[in-house]
Protein backbone atom coordinates (compact mmCIF):
# COMPACT_ATOMS: atom_id res chain seq x y z
CA UNK A 1 0.00 0.00 0.00
CA UNK A 2 1.46 3.34 -1.09
CA UNK A 3 0.41 6.60 0.51
CA UNK A 4 2.59 9.10 -1.25
CA UNK A 5 -0.41 11.42 -1.67
CA UNK A 6 -1.33 11.12 1.99
CA UNK A 7 -4.94 10.26 1.22
CA UNK A 8 -5.02 6.70 2.55
CA UNK A 9 -7.61 6.44 5.27
CA UNK A 10 -6.51 5.53 8.74
CA UNK A 11 -8.97 2.65 8.74
CA UNK A 12 -7.46 1.29 5.51
CA UNK A 13 -4.06 1.45 7.18
CA UNK A 14 -5.44 -0.38 10.23
CA UNK A 15 -7.04 -3.05 8.04
CA UNK A 16 -3.85 -3.57 6.07
CA UNK A 17 -1.74 -3.78 9.22
CA UNK A 18 -4.19 -6.20 10.81
CA UNK A 19 -4.09 -8.34 7.66
CA UNK A 20 -0.28 -8.15 7.68
CA UNK A 21 -0.30 -6.61 4.22
CA UNK A 22 1.44 -3.55 5.62
CA UNK A 23 3.53 -3.13 8.72
CA UNK A 24 2.92 -0.36 11.18
CA UNK A 25 6.57 0.56 10.74
CA UNK A 26 6.05 1.05 7.00
CA UNK A 27 2.92 3.11 7.57
CA UNK A 28 4.67 5.33 10.07
CA UNK A 29 7.81 5.70 7.95
CA UNK A 30 5.69 6.88 5.00
CA UNK A 31 3.91 9.32 7.25
CA UNK A 32 7.19 10.70 8.63
CA UNK A 33 8.51 11.18 5.10
CA UNK A 34 5.45 13.15 4.15
CA UNK A 35 5.71 15.32 7.25
CA UNK A 36 9.35 16.03 6.47
CA UNK A 37 8.46 17.04 2.92
CA UNK A 38 5.42 19.18 3.66
CA UNK A 39 5.74 20.61 7.11
CA UNK A 40 8.23 23.33 6.17
CA UNK A 41 5.45 24.73 3.95
CA UNK A 42 2.42 24.15 6.14
CA UNK A 43 3.94 24.56 9.62
CA UNK A 44 1.43 22.20 11.19
CA UNK A 45 3.92 20.36 13.43
CA UNK A 46 5.92 21.95 16.22
CA UNK A 47 7.64 18.66 17.06
CA UNK A 48 8.04 15.33 15.32
CA UNK A 49 8.82 12.40 17.60
CA UNK A 50 10.40 10.08 15.08
CA UNK A 51 12.22 7.71 17.41
CA UNK A 52 9.24 7.29 19.67
CA UNK A 53 6.95 6.70 16.69
CA UNK A 54 9.16 4.08 15.10
CA UNK A 55 9.59 2.26 18.40
CA UNK A 56 5.86 2.32 19.01
CA UNK A 57 5.18 1.10 15.45
CA UNK A 58 7.54 -1.81 16.04
CA UNK A 59 5.63 -2.67 19.20
CA UNK A 60 2.32 -2.55 17.30
CA UNK A 61 3.70 -4.94 14.70
CA UNK A 62 4.66 -7.32 17.48
CA UNK A 63 1.19 -7.04 19.00
CA UNK A 64 -0.40 -7.82 15.63
CA UNK A 65 1.95 -10.75 15.12
CA UNK A 66 0.87 -12.11 18.49
CA UNK A 67 -2.76 -12.00 17.41
CA UNK A 68 -4.01 -8.88 19.19
CA UNK A 69 -6.97 -7.10 17.60
CA UNK A 70 -6.25 -3.37 17.43
CA UNK A 71 -8.89 -1.14 15.80
CA UNK A 72 -6.34 1.57 14.98
CA UNK A 73 -3.34 -0.70 14.32
CA UNK A 74 -0.50 1.35 12.89
CA UNK A 75 -2.56 4.51 12.39
CA UNK A 76 -0.27 7.53 12.70
CA UNK A 77 -1.79 10.41 14.62
CA UNK A 78 -0.69 13.74 16.04
CA UNK A 79 -1.97 15.99 18.80
CA UNK A 80 -2.41 19.69 19.40
CA UNK A 81 0.53 20.71 21.51
CA UNK A 82 -1.57 21.23 24.62
CA UNK A 83 -1.77 17.45 25.15
CA UNK A 84 0.95 16.13 27.43
CA UNK A 85 3.53 13.92 25.74
CA UNK A 86 5.78 12.03 28.12
CA UNK A 87 9.22 13.64 28.51
CA UNK A 88 8.19 16.65 26.42
CA UNK A 89 7.24 20.14 27.52
CA UNK A 90 3.58 20.96 26.90
CA UNK A 91 3.72 24.27 25.08
CA UNK A 92 0.04 25.09 24.57
CA UNK A 93 1.23 27.32 21.76
CA UNK A 94 3.10 29.62 24.12
CA UNK A 95 6.62 30.84 24.69
CA UNK A 96 5.98 31.02 28.42
CA UNK A 97 5.45 27.28 28.83
CA UNK A 98 8.86 26.51 27.32
CA UNK A 99 10.25 26.79 30.85
CA UNK A 100 7.85 24.25 32.31
CA UNK A 101 8.99 20.80 33.35
CA UNK A 102 8.47 17.98 30.91
CA UNK A 103 5.30 15.92 31.19
CA UNK A 104 5.52 12.82 33.37
CA UNK A 105 3.06 10.86 31.25
CA UNK A 106 1.07 11.01 28.04
CA UNK A 107 -2.33 12.63 28.10
CA UNK A 108 -5.08 10.08 28.65
CA UNK A 109 -6.44 10.51 25.10
CA UNK A 110 -2.99 9.64 23.68
CA UNK A 111 -2.81 6.60 25.93
CA UNK A 112 -6.21 5.38 24.77
CA UNK A 113 -5.49 5.82 21.07
CA UNK A 114 -2.12 4.12 21.41
CA UNK A 115 -3.77 1.29 23.35
CA UNK A 116 -5.95 0.83 20.27
CA UNK A 117 -2.89 0.59 18.05
CA UNK A 118 -2.40 4.22 17.05
CA UNK A 119 1.10 5.65 16.78
CA UNK A 120 1.80 9.19 17.96
CA UNK A 121 4.11 10.95 15.51
CA UNK A 122 4.23 14.46 16.88
CA UNK A 123 2.80 17.64 18.36
CA UNK A 124 0.85 20.21 16.40
CA UNK A 125 0.86 23.97 16.15
CA UNK A 126 -1.95 25.92 17.82
CA UNK A 127 -3.01 29.39 18.84
CA UNK A 128 -1.40 30.62 22.03
CA UNK A 129 -3.08 29.09 25.10
CA UNK A 130 -5.96 28.08 22.78
CA UNK A 131 -7.31 31.64 22.81
CA UNK A 132 -7.58 31.90 19.06
CA UNK A 133 -9.77 31.27 16.03
CA UNK A 134 -7.18 32.14 13.36
CA UNK A 135 -4.26 29.68 13.47
CA UNK A 136 -1.77 32.51 13.73
CA UNK A 137 1.03 32.16 16.24
CA UNK A 138 3.68 34.76 16.91
CA UNK A 139 6.06 32.34 18.63
CA UNK A 140 6.02 29.31 16.33
CA UNK A 141 4.84 30.90 13.10
CA UNK A 142 1.41 30.85 11.55
CA UNK A 143 -0.02 27.51 10.60
CA UNK A 144 -0.91 27.71 6.90
CA UNK A 145 -4.02 26.48 5.18
CA UNK A 146 -2.97 23.62 2.87
CA UNK A 147 -5.51 24.74 0.27
CA UNK A 148 -3.79 28.10 -0.01
CA UNK A 149 -0.79 28.84 2.15
CA UNK A 150 -1.59 32.56 2.25
CA UNK A 151 -4.78 31.83 4.18
CA UNK A 152 -5.65 31.03 7.77
CA UNK A 153 -6.27 27.51 8.94
CA UNK A 154 -8.61 28.64 11.65
CA UNK A 155 -7.84 27.85 15.25
CA UNK A 156 -6.98 27.23 17.80
CA UNK A 157 -6.47 23.58 16.71
CA UNK A 158 -4.74 24.91 13.61
CA UNK A 159 -2.13 22.21 13.15
CA UNK A 160 -4.77 19.55 13.76
CA UNK A 161 -6.72 20.77 10.73
CA UNK A 162 -3.73 21.50 8.52
CA UNK A 163 -1.96 18.18 9.18
CA UNK A 164 -5.11 16.35 8.06
CA UNK A 165 -5.86 18.54 5.05
CA UNK A 166 -2.29 18.18 3.78
CA UNK A 167 -2.38 14.41 4.24
CA UNK A 168 0.45 14.33 6.74
CA UNK A 169 -1.58 12.16 9.12
CA UNK A 170 -5.05 10.58 8.97
CA UNK A 171 -6.03 11.40 12.55
CA UNK A 172 -5.45 14.29 14.94
CA UNK A 173 -6.65 15.45 18.32
CA UNK A 174 -7.72 18.97 19.15
CA UNK A 175 -9.49 20.91 21.84
CA UNK A 176 -12.56 23.09 21.59
CA UNK A 177 -13.58 25.75 24.09
CA UNK A 178 -15.58 28.00 21.78
CA UNK A 179 -15.04 26.42 18.37
CA UNK A 180 -11.37 25.47 18.24
CA UNK A 181 -12.03 22.07 16.64
CA UNK A 182 -14.93 23.19 14.46
CA UNK A 183 -13.42 26.37 12.99
CA UNK A 184 -10.23 24.72 11.63
CA UNK A 185 -12.28 21.71 10.54
CA UNK A 186 -14.45 24.00 8.44
CA UNK A 187 -11.66 26.13 7.04
CA UNK A 188 -9.29 23.22 6.28
CA UNK A 189 -12.02 20.89 5.03
CA UNK A 190 -11.93 18.11 7.64
CA UNK A 191 -14.34 16.44 10.02
CA UNK A 192 -14.22 17.30 13.70
CA UNK A 193 -16.09 16.15 16.78
CA UNK A 194 -16.75 18.39 19.74
CA UNK A 195 -18.34 15.91 22.10
CA UNK A 196 -20.79 16.61 24.91
CA UNK A 197 -19.15 18.59 27.70
CA UNK A 198 -17.94 16.01 30.19
CA UNK A 199 -17.88 13.11 27.74
CA UNK A 200 -14.15 12.80 27.01
CA UNK A 201 -11.72 13.30 29.88
CA UNK A 202 -9.33 16.18 29.49
CA UNK A 203 -6.77 14.53 31.72
CA UNK A 204 -3.27 15.55 30.74
CA UNK A 205 -4.29 18.43 28.52
CA UNK A 206 -3.35 22.03 29.26
CA UNK A 207 -6.48 23.92 30.36
CA UNK A 208 -7.88 27.18 29.07
CA UNK A 209 -11.38 27.66 30.46
CA UNK A 210 -12.59 24.88 32.72
CA UNK A 211 -16.27 25.66 32.26
CA UNK A 212 -16.07 25.23 28.49
CA UNK A 213 -13.03 23.10 27.58
CA UNK A 214 -13.58 19.95 25.51
CA UNK A 215 -11.19 17.62 23.71
CA UNK A 216 -12.02 15.69 20.57
CA UNK A 217 -10.82 13.96 17.40
CA UNK A 218 -10.47 15.27 13.85
CA UNK A 219 -10.23 13.16 10.69
CA UNK A 220 -10.95 13.07 6.96
CA UNK A 221 -13.97 10.78 7.14
CA UNK A 222 -16.92 10.09 9.39
CA UNK A 223 -15.80 6.49 9.87
CA UNK A 224 -12.32 7.49 11.04
CA UNK A 225 -13.78 10.13 13.34
CA UNK A 226 -16.12 7.54 14.86
CA UNK A 227 -13.36 4.97 15.25
CA UNK A 228 -11.23 7.44 17.17
CA UNK A 229 -14.16 8.64 19.26
CA UNK A 230 -15.04 5.06 20.22
CA UNK A 231 -11.62 4.32 21.66
CA UNK A 232 -11.34 7.72 23.36
CA UNK A 233 -14.46 7.24 25.49
CA UNK A 234 -14.55 6.18 29.10
CA UNK A 235 -14.82 7.79 32.51
CA UNK A 236 -11.78 9.21 34.25
CA UNK A 237 -12.19 10.69 37.71
CA UNK A 238 -9.12 12.88 37.32
CA UNK A 239 -11.12 15.29 35.20
CA UNK A 240 -13.70 16.65 37.62
CA UNK A 241 -16.27 17.38 34.90
CA UNK A 242 -16.01 13.97 33.25
CA UNK A 243 -19.31 12.15 33.69
CA UNK A 244 -19.35 8.50 34.66
CA UNK A 245 -21.07 6.80 31.73
CA UNK A 246 -20.53 3.66 29.78
CA UNK A 247 -19.07 4.39 26.35
CA UNK A 248 -21.76 4.93 23.72
CA UNK A 249 -20.05 3.29 20.78
CA UNK A 250 -20.91 4.60 17.34
CA UNK A 251 -21.36 2.23 14.43
CA UNK A 252 -21.70 4.28 11.27
CA UNK A 253 -22.57 1.18 9.25
CA UNK A 254 -25.82 0.50 11.09
CA UNK A 255 -27.51 3.77 10.53
CA UNK A 256 -31.11 4.46 9.64
CA UNK A 257 -31.41 8.18 9.51
CA UNK A 258 -34.69 8.32 7.65
CA UNK A 259 -36.75 8.69 10.80
CA UNK A 260 -34.80 11.65 12.08
CA UNK A 261 -36.35 15.06 12.61
CA UNK A 262 -33.95 17.84 11.72
CA UNK A 263 -34.18 21.51 12.61
CA UNK A 264 -32.44 24.10 10.46
CA UNK A 265 -31.41 26.92 12.75
CA UNK A 266 -32.51 30.36 11.58
CA UNK A 267 -32.34 33.78 13.19
CA UNK A 268 -28.91 34.26 14.76
CA UNK A 269 -27.56 31.39 12.64
CA UNK A 270 -28.79 32.73 9.28
CA UNK A 271 -27.70 36.34 8.90
CA UNK A 272 -28.16 37.68 5.39
CA UNK A 273 -24.62 38.93 4.99
CA UNK A 274 -23.20 35.42 5.32
CA UNK A 275 -25.23 33.93 2.54
CA UNK A 276 -22.48 31.53 1.53
CA UNK A 277 -22.45 30.02 5.02
CA UNK A 278 -26.23 29.74 5.12
CA UNK A 279 -26.22 28.26 1.62
CA UNK A 280 -23.98 25.46 2.86
CA UNK A 281 -26.60 24.58 5.46
CA UNK A 282 -29.45 24.94 2.98
CA UNK A 283 -27.73 22.53 0.59
CA UNK A 284 -27.27 19.98 3.36
CA UNK A 285 -30.92 20.37 4.40
CA UNK A 286 -32.09 19.96 0.82
CA UNK A 287 -30.09 16.77 0.42
CA UNK A 288 -31.46 15.33 3.65
CA UNK A 289 -35.01 16.21 2.66
CA UNK A 290 -34.50 14.39 -0.61
CA UNK A 291 -33.59 11.31 1.42
CA UNK A 292 -36.92 11.49 3.21
CA UNK A 293 -35.71 13.09 6.43
CA UNK A 294 -38.23 15.43 8.10
CA UNK A 295 -37.01 19.02 8.22
CA UNK A 296 -38.26 22.29 9.60
CA UNK A 297 -36.83 25.69 10.43
CA UNK A 298 -36.30 26.60 14.07
CA UNK A 299 -34.58 29.15 16.28
CA UNK A 300 -32.59 29.31 19.49
CA UNK A 301 -33.67 32.66 20.88
CA UNK A 302 -30.87 32.80 23.43
CA UNK A 303 -28.06 31.98 21.02
CA UNK A 304 -26.66 35.50 20.94
CA UNK A 305 -26.85 35.78 24.71
CA UNK A 306 -25.21 32.37 24.99
CA UNK A 307 -22.42 33.44 22.72
CA UNK A 308 -21.94 36.56 24.83
CA UNK A 309 -21.95 34.51 28.02
CA UNK A 310 -19.32 32.18 26.57
CA UNK A 311 -17.19 35.19 25.65
CA UNK A 312 -17.27 36.55 29.21
CA UNK A 313 -16.72 33.19 30.90
CA UNK A 314 -13.77 32.42 28.62
CA UNK A 315 -12.21 35.83 29.05
CA UNK A 316 -12.48 35.77 32.82
CA UNK A 317 -11.51 32.13 33.47
CA UNK A 318 -8.63 32.30 30.97
CA UNK A 319 -7.37 35.51 32.54
CA UNK A 320 -7.57 33.96 35.99
CA UNK A 321 -5.53 30.96 34.86
CA UNK A 322 -2.76 33.20 33.54
CA UNK A 323 -2.99 36.01 36.11
CA UNK A 324 0.48 35.60 37.63
CA UNK A 325 2.09 35.33 34.21
CA UNK A 326 0.34 38.49 33.09
CA UNK A 327 1.82 40.26 36.11
CA UNK A 328 5.31 38.87 35.65
CA UNK A 329 5.84 38.15 31.95
CA UNK A 330 3.34 40.19 29.98
CA UNK A 331 5.77 40.77 27.13
CA UNK A 332 6.21 37.05 26.59
CA UNK A 333 2.59 36.68 25.49
CA UNK A 334 1.35 37.21 21.99
CA UNK A 335 0.03 40.81 22.19
CA UNK A 336 -3.50 39.78 21.17
CA UNK A 337 -3.64 37.17 23.91
CA UNK A 338 -2.02 39.43 26.49
CA UNK A 339 -4.43 42.31 25.99
CA UNK A 340 -7.44 40.02 26.28
CA UNK A 341 -6.10 38.42 29.45
CA UNK A 342 -5.42 41.82 31.01
CA UNK A 343 -8.95 42.91 30.17
CA UNK A 344 -10.34 39.63 31.47
CA UNK A 345 -8.53 40.12 34.77
CA UNK A 346 -10.45 43.34 35.31
CA UNK A 347 -14.00 42.28 34.52
CA UNK A 348 -16.58 42.38 37.32
CA UNK A 349 -17.54 39.19 39.11
CA UNK A 350 -21.18 40.12 38.58
CA UNK A 351 -20.73 39.76 34.83
CA UNK A 352 -19.18 36.32 35.22
CA UNK A 353 -21.87 35.04 37.58
CA UNK A 354 -24.63 36.35 35.36
CA UNK A 355 -23.08 34.70 32.32
CA UNK A 356 -22.92 31.37 34.14
CA UNK A 357 -26.52 31.69 35.31
CA UNK A 358 -27.69 32.39 31.80
CA UNK A 359 -26.30 29.07 30.58
CA UNK A 360 -28.92 27.13 32.53
CA UNK A 361 -31.81 29.04 31.00
CA UNK A 362 -30.29 28.74 27.55
CA UNK A 363 -29.69 25.00 28.01
CA UNK A 364 -33.35 24.61 28.97
CA UNK A 365 -34.39 26.41 25.80
CA UNK A 366 -32.22 24.02 23.78
CA UNK A 367 -33.67 21.03 25.63
CA UNK A 368 -37.14 22.18 24.66
CA UNK A 369 -36.05 22.38 21.02
CA UNK A 370 -34.70 18.84 21.21
CA UNK A 371 -38.22 17.65 22.07
CA UNK A 372 -39.11 18.60 18.50
CA UNK A 373 -35.86 17.78 16.72
CA UNK A 374 -33.22 15.08 16.93
CA UNK A 375 -30.56 17.15 15.25
CA UNK A 376 -29.99 20.82 14.46
CA UNK A 377 -28.00 22.22 11.55
CA UNK A 378 -26.04 25.48 11.57
CA UNK A 379 -23.08 26.96 9.71
CA UNK A 380 -19.63 26.49 11.22
CA UNK A 381 -17.97 29.73 10.18
CA UNK A 382 -19.35 32.96 8.71
CA UNK A 383 -16.84 33.02 5.85
CA UNK A 384 -14.16 30.90 4.22
CA UNK A 385 -10.58 31.11 5.44
CA UNK A 386 -9.44 34.75 5.65
CA UNK A 387 -5.97 35.76 4.58
CA UNK A 388 -3.31 35.35 7.22
CA UNK A 389 -2.85 38.71 8.86
CA UNK A 390 -6.38 39.83 8.01
CA UNK A 391 -7.67 41.67 11.08
CA UNK A 392 -11.26 42.49 10.23
CA UNK A 393 -14.27 41.19 8.37
CA UNK A 394 -17.64 42.68 7.53
CA UNK A 395 -20.59 41.84 9.74
CA UNK A 396 -23.87 43.70 9.77
CA UNK A 397 -22.34 46.46 7.69
CA UNK A 398 -19.52 47.03 10.16
CA UNK A 399 -15.94 45.89 10.25
CA UNK A 400 -15.49 43.47 13.12
CA UNK A 401 -12.52 41.60 14.48
CA UNK A 402 -11.77 38.36 12.61
CA UNK A 403 -10.12 36.76 15.62
CA UNK A 404 -13.27 37.01 17.71
CA UNK A 405 -15.88 36.42 15.05
CA UNK A 406 -14.74 33.32 13.20
CA UNK A 407 -16.39 31.55 16.11
CA UNK A 408 -19.64 33.45 15.76
CA UNK A 409 -21.63 30.28 14.96
CA UNK A 410 -19.70 27.81 17.09
CA UNK A 411 -19.53 29.71 20.36
CA UNK A 412 -23.25 29.55 21.21
CA UNK A 413 -23.27 25.76 20.82
CA UNK A 414 -20.31 24.91 23.03
CA UNK A 415 -21.63 27.40 25.62
CA UNK A 416 -24.14 24.73 26.66
CA UNK A 417 -21.98 21.71 25.94
CA UNK A 418 -23.96 20.23 23.06
CA UNK A 419 -22.23 17.56 20.92
CA UNK A 420 -21.39 18.62 17.37
CA UNK A 421 -19.89 16.95 14.35
CA UNK A 422 -18.49 19.61 12.04
CA UNK A 423 -18.57 18.33 8.46
CA UNK A 424 -16.78 19.95 5.51
CA UNK A 425 -18.54 21.17 2.39
CA UNK A 426 -16.29 21.89 -0.57
CA UNK A 427 -16.56 24.78 -3.00
CA UNK A 428 -17.93 22.90 -5.99
CA UNK A 429 -20.94 21.89 -3.96
CA UNK A 430 -22.45 25.26 -3.25
CA UNK A 431 -23.39 28.37 -5.15
CA UNK A 432 -21.48 31.41 -6.21
CA UNK A 433 -20.97 33.79 -3.31
CA UNK A 434 -23.04 36.94 -3.48
CA UNK A 435 -21.57 39.42 -1.05
CA UNK A 436 -18.48 41.50 -1.56
CA UNK A 437 -16.74 40.21 1.49
CA UNK A 438 -17.45 36.62 0.55
CA UNK A 439 -16.09 37.26 -2.94
CA UNK A 440 -12.92 38.68 -1.46
CA UNK A 441 -12.04 35.37 0.11
CA UNK A 442 -13.89 32.89 -2.04
CA UNK A 443 -11.29 32.08 -4.64
CA UNK A 444 -8.58 30.91 -2.34
CA UNK A 445 -9.85 28.11 -0.12
CA UNK A 446 -12.67 25.76 -1.02
CA UNK A 447 -14.15 24.62 2.23
CA UNK A 448 -16.72 25.70 4.76
CA UNK A 449 -18.49 23.59 7.32
CA UNK A 450 -21.84 22.58 8.68
CA UNK A 451 -22.42 21.97 12.38
CA UNK A 452 -24.51 18.87 13.05
CA UNK A 453 -25.75 19.38 16.61
CA UNK A 454 -27.58 17.02 18.95
CA UNK A 455 -28.85 16.93 22.51
CA UNK A 456 -26.29 16.14 25.23
CA UNK A 457 -24.95 12.56 25.05
CA UNK A 458 -26.43 11.97 21.58
CA UNK A 459 -23.23 12.08 19.55
CA UNK A 460 -24.62 9.04 17.75
CA UNK A 461 -27.23 11.24 16.09
CA UNK A 462 -24.56 13.69 14.93
CA UNK A 463 -22.71 10.77 13.37
CA UNK A 464 -25.91 9.49 11.74
CA UNK A 465 -26.55 12.74 9.93
CA UNK A 466 -22.87 13.20 9.08
CA UNK A 467 -22.88 9.73 7.52
CA UNK A 468 -25.99 10.46 5.47
CA UNK A 469 -24.45 13.65 4.11
CA UNK A 470 -21.12 11.97 3.41
CA UNK A 471 -22.75 9.00 1.70
CA UNK A 472 -24.56 11.45 -0.55
CA UNK A 473 -21.24 13.24 -1.22
CA UNK A 474 -22.69 16.49 0.14
CA UNK A 475 -19.88 16.68 2.66
CA UNK A 476 -16.43 15.36 1.92
CA UNK A 477 -12.85 15.88 2.97
CA UNK A 478 -9.97 15.77 0.53
CA UNK A 479 -6.22 16.04 0.75
CA UNK A 480 -5.06 19.42 -0.55
CA UNK A 481 -2.41 19.37 -3.27
CA UNK A 482 0.30 21.15 -1.32
CA UNK A 483 3.34 21.95 -3.41
CA UNK A 484 6.73 21.35 -1.88
CA UNK A 485 8.09 24.17 -4.05
CA UNK A 486 7.66 27.94 -3.79
CA UNK B 1 -26.83 52.09 46.96
CA UNK B 2 -28.58 55.25 45.75
CA UNK B 3 -31.93 54.89 44.09
CA UNK B 4 -31.81 55.81 40.42
CA UNK B 5 -34.37 57.77 38.50
CA UNK B 6 -35.80 56.51 35.23
CA UNK B 7 -33.72 59.03 33.28
CA UNK B 8 -30.37 57.98 34.66
CA UNK B 9 -28.34 55.40 32.75
CA UNK B 10 -28.09 52.00 34.34
CA UNK B 11 -24.73 51.06 35.76
CA UNK B 12 -24.13 48.83 32.77
CA UNK B 13 -24.91 51.62 30.32
CA UNK B 14 -22.67 53.97 32.26
CA UNK B 15 -19.73 51.61 32.01
CA UNK B 16 -16.88 53.42 30.29
CA UNK B 17 -13.92 51.19 29.37
CA UNK B 18 -11.28 53.87 29.76
CA UNK B 19 -12.53 55.16 33.09
CA UNK B 20 -12.96 51.62 34.32
CA UNK B 21 -9.49 50.55 33.25
CA UNK B 22 -7.79 53.59 34.73
CA UNK B 23 -9.66 53.13 38.00
CA UNK B 24 -9.57 49.38 38.45
CA UNK B 25 -6.41 48.16 36.73
CA UNK B 26 -3.95 49.75 39.21
CA UNK B 27 -5.58 47.72 41.99
CA UNK B 28 -5.63 44.41 40.10
CA UNK B 29 -2.92 44.14 37.47
CA UNK B 30 -1.25 47.55 37.70
CA UNK B 31 -1.70 50.32 35.19
CA UNK B 32 -1.33 48.75 31.76
CA UNK B 33 1.82 49.61 29.83
CA UNK B 34 1.06 52.34 27.29
CA UNK B 35 1.65 49.86 24.51
CA UNK B 36 -1.08 47.61 25.89
CA UNK B 37 -3.74 50.24 26.49
CA UNK B 38 -5.39 50.24 23.10
CA UNK B 39 -5.76 46.46 23.02
CA UNK B 40 -7.04 46.26 26.57
CA UNK B 41 -9.55 49.02 25.97
CA UNK B 42 -10.80 47.33 22.82
CA UNK B 43 -11.32 44.11 24.74
CA UNK B 44 -13.07 45.86 27.60
CA UNK B 45 -15.39 47.48 25.06
CA UNK B 46 -16.15 44.10 23.51
CA UNK B 47 -16.74 42.54 26.92
CA UNK B 48 -19.07 45.40 27.78
CA UNK B 49 -21.05 44.81 24.60
CA UNK B 50 -21.28 41.12 25.49
CA UNK B 51 -22.36 41.89 29.05
CA UNK B 52 -25.18 44.09 27.78
CA UNK B 53 -26.51 41.18 25.74
CA UNK B 54 -26.26 38.84 28.72
CA UNK B 55 -27.95 41.24 31.14
CA UNK B 56 -30.73 41.95 28.66
CA UNK B 57 -32.04 38.44 29.25
CA UNK B 58 -34.49 38.23 32.11
CA UNK B 59 -33.54 35.16 34.07
CA UNK B 60 -36.02 32.82 35.68
CA UNK B 61 -35.96 33.11 39.43
CA UNK B 62 -34.91 29.51 39.84
CA UNK B 63 -32.33 29.60 37.08
CA UNK B 64 -29.42 30.12 39.35
CA UNK B 65 -26.97 27.24 39.26
CA UNK B 66 -23.43 28.13 38.39
CA UNK B 67 -21.24 25.82 36.34
CA UNK B 68 -19.78 22.75 37.90
CA UNK B 69 -16.47 24.43 38.53
CA UNK B 70 -16.01 22.70 41.83
CA UNK B 71 -16.56 19.10 42.75
CA UNK B 72 -15.93 17.70 46.23
CA UNK B 73 -13.21 15.08 46.16
CA UNK B 74 -13.45 11.86 48.07
CA UNK B 75 -11.00 11.57 50.92
CA UNK B 76 -8.56 8.74 51.16
CA UNK B 77 -10.08 5.81 53.03
CA UNK B 78 -10.32 6.51 56.73
CA UNK B 79 -7.80 4.72 58.85
CA UNK B 80 -8.16 3.78 62.49
CA UNK B 81 -9.23 7.17 63.79
CA UNK B 82 -12.27 5.75 65.61
CA UNK B 83 -10.54 2.82 67.22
Amino acid sequence: MSDSDGDTSGLDIASAVAAKQLSAQEAVATCLDRIEALNPRVNAFTAVHKDRALARAQAVDQQVQSGQQLPLAGVPFAVKNLFDIEDQTTLAGSKINQQNAVAAADALMIQRIEAAGGVLVGALNMGEFAYDFTGENQHYGDCRNPWNLAHMTGGSSSGSGAALASGMVPLTLGSDTNGSIRVPSALCGTYGLKPTYGRLPRTGSYPFCDSLDHVGPMARSVAELAAAYNVMQGFDATDHVCVSRQPDLVDVQSIDGKTLRIGVLQGYFAPQEFDEATQVVADCAKALEAMGVALDDCELDLAEAGRSAAFLITNIEGASLHYEKILQRADDFDPDTRDRFIAGSLLPAAWYARAQRLRRQYAEEAAELFRRFDVLLAPATPIRAPLRGQKTMLMGGSEVNVRANLGYFTQPISCIGLPVVCAPVMQSQFGTPQTAQAVSVSAATPSMGVQIIAAPWREDLCFKVASLLADASITRSEVAPVSTQD
Amino acid sequence: MPKSSANEPTALEAFDPQTYMDTVAPMIVGAPHPAYREGVLANLATAHAMAKVVFAVELDADSCDLAGVFMPMAADPLTSRDT
